[in-house]
């Protein structure tokens, strides 16, 4: 049964091709190959492709569930989120590639950026959620919890306080240069660490494969986005960073754990094979 | 051959794990007001509603359609 660990080609094709092409479109930006506009747009459209398809992937991991479906739910909310990130950064791609410009701080892609949090944070805590009639999530929730307030202790050491301090740059930048690790926290980190506490409940289960896959991601988008910011903050942030494998691979784990969660779905009694 | 509550523990513990199917049995004897080790095979449906009511929150439905359908094949 598909509830062993037997998983289709669909989800090998998306761990491996995923992994592949998020570490070749790294190598090129840092090998610079064809000097810095082709390097930017290597790094810029490869991730535009490589997240566009671990949204789709998700967003079809979704759909496969019935309307009623708790499960349609959550994995719509993470899909939809990771089609956020994609968005803001198609008009980043554009703004860099097309227009030839900066991309502004705090801009348009910001927008999406900002969103995204809060479909991919009720996805996961959702998710979690609903195995409260089955396993216990108060020790999980305690835990999460507080691994996030000391994580935050720690980047308010490292990161906020000099971003609150900072007299030289706008309210608004400064309100998005506080949301962000905030939310990296708040939103993703804390809920994922909550939901892999939860699934841990469930040992072996098949079930929780999904999740630790997408909780893998999810720390990796936290750290990617905390770097990122830090990077930022001291001006030392270009195209071709590690920070930007960081968030490409972590959105393909997420979509692996999405593609994974839909090789459990068993054919139906009648014999109907799975779309 | 174990008992009842352990072959349908077996069933779904590839999906979700000893604790939580131990958790859809218990729960099911708890309703019936019996220890798990008592429920026979005429608990059937109780026991499949509680499968369908506690997983369906959790796991795809074409799933715990199929486990219900092989539970009641095989006990």
């Amino acid at each position: 049964m598909a509830a062993g660990r037997t998983y289709s080609k669909r989800t090998w094709a998306v761990l491996i091709l995923g992994v592949v092409a998020a570490v070749t479109v790294q190598l090129l930006v840092m090998a610079g190959v064809g000097g810095e506009f082709v390097s930017t747009a290597v790094s810029d459209i490869g991730g535009v492709l490589i997240i566009g398809t671990a949204a789709v992937v998700t967003i079809r991991t979704a759909m496969r569930f019935g309307k009623g479906e708790p499960l349609r739910r959550q994995w719509l909310a993470i899909g939809l989120g990771i089609m956020l990130y994609t968005l803001g950064d198609v008009v980043w791609t554009y703004i860099e590639l097309v227009q030839r410009a900066e991309v502004p701080y705090p801009g348009l892609p910001d927008i999406m950026y900002v969103a995204l949090y809060v479909f991919l944070g009720y996805g996961i805590v959702s998710a979690a959620y609903a195995y409260r009639g089955l396993v216990k999530i108060k020790r999980p929730l305690m835990v999460s919890a507080s691994v996030t307030l000391v994580t935050g202790v720690v980047l308010y050491v490292v990161l906020i306080r000099d971003i609150i301090a900072d007299s030289s740059v706008g309210l608004l930048e400064k309100l998005l240069g506080l949301y962000y690790p905030v939310a990296d926290l708040a939103l993703l980190l804390g809920p994922a660490i909550f939901i892999v506490l939860v699934v841990a409940q469930l040992g072996r289960g098949s079930l929780a494969v999904p999740w630790r896959f997408v909780m893998a991601g999810m720390a990796m988008l936290a750290v990617a986005d905390t770097v990122y910011q830090w990077l930022e903050w001291q001006g030392l942030y270009a195209a071709g960073s590690i920070v930007d494998l960081g968030w490409m691979l972590g959105y393909v784990l997420i979509a692996v754990g999405a593609s994974i969660m839909r090789d459990l779905i068993l054919p139906e009694p009648s014999g109907r094979t799975p779309r | 051959m174990g008992t009842f509550a352990e072959d349908v523990v077996g069933m779904l513990e590839p999906l979700v794990g000893h604790m939580v199917a131990d958790t859809c049995v218990r729960a099911t004897a708890l309703s019936l007001g019996k220890s798990s080790g008592d429920l026979v095979s005429e608990d059937l449906p109780t026991l499949t509603q509680n499968v369908r009511r506690l997983l369906s929150p959790v796991a795809p439905r074409e799933t715990i359609d199929a486990i219900v359908l092989r539970i009641e094949g095989d006990l």
